[in-house]
């Protein structure tokens, strides 16, 4: 009976934690959030944890978890913006060139069409399921010394 | 009897998950509740091995890092709000202004 319970209880907390990062929406992230954390408190209980168990459900579930929600909802966040960028094979080897040669000028002009084309990806990703793993390295590629200072006077971004 | 490494593995997949989901993931937010995941496996770990031990270190452990993760979500989101006013965004690859 404890096994079947321990086997609830893990798994249900791998699933959640699995939704938690995967999920596009952060307020579908949140509640998975909330699933993971009581199903830990679940794990707790198994191991004659009874008083983390409570702990956990009041601080956890009951404290931070609330605030996380409580800030999203006042951000008022739509979907992640992680997908904005699908690292293709076809693009590999412009990648491969730009950190190699990243002063030569075609790889200028292939930053800045990859950053006008964007927001096509954005909305074209957007359609399509939200467990669509799209990988994306984007740190250094949609870097755009205009928008930086347009960030630095304090303007919203692009 | 649920042996010490079930609950040793079940800590390992959600602490990788955890962490791919800080490196993954560019919504501050969201990486932020990586940090609690991990946090959690880190929890479950303690509880587990001082539930196996028999002693209750691990237990007072746990409570500490419950603890400190309350005080790390009040702390993130709070510059979250504050860098989200200067700039409508949460994605951290675009606060780099203490970069420069």
């Amino acid at each position: 009976m404890v096994a079947v319970f321990f086997a609830y209880f893990a798994l249900v907390s791998i699933v959640a934690g699995v939704l938690t990062v995967a999920l596009k929406n952060p307020v579908h992230c949140g509640l998975a959030l909330l699933a993971l954390l009581l199903h830990v408190s679940g794990l707790f209980v198994l191991l004659n944890a009874e008083f983390l168990w409570a702990v956990q459900v009041i601080v956890y579930a009951g404290a931070i978890l609330v605030l996380y929600l409580f800030v999203l909802m006042l951000l008022n966040l739509k979907t992640d913006e992680r997908y904005t960028y699908s690292f293709s094979c076809c693009s590999l080897p412009m990648e491969v060139q730009r950190v190699m040669r990243p002063s030569s000028p075609c790889c200028k002009t292939e930053i800045r069409t990859r950053w006008a084309s964007r927001c096509s990806a954005t909305t074209s990703c957007s359609l399509k399921s939200s467990a669509c793993f799209c990988w994306a390295p984007s740190s250094a590629l949609s870097y755009s010394p205009k928008r930086r200072s347009r960030w630095m006077r304090g303007k919203t971004n692009p | 009897m649920i042996p010490l490494s079930a609950y040793v593995a079940v800590s390992a997949v959600l602490f990788i998950t955890g962490l791919l989901g800080v490196l993954i993931r560019r919504n501050f937010i969201i990486v932020l509740m990586s940090v609690e995941i991990m946090l959690n496996a880190a929890n479950i770990n303690l509880v587990a091995f001082s539930h196996y031990l028999e002693s209750m270190a691990g237990q007072l452990v746990a409570l500490f890092v419950i603890a400190i993760a309350a005080g790390e979500a009040a702390v993130g989101l709070a510059i979250i709000i504050v860098v989200f006013r200067g700039k409508i965004s949460t994605n951290v690859d675009e606060m780099n202004l203490l970069k420069w």
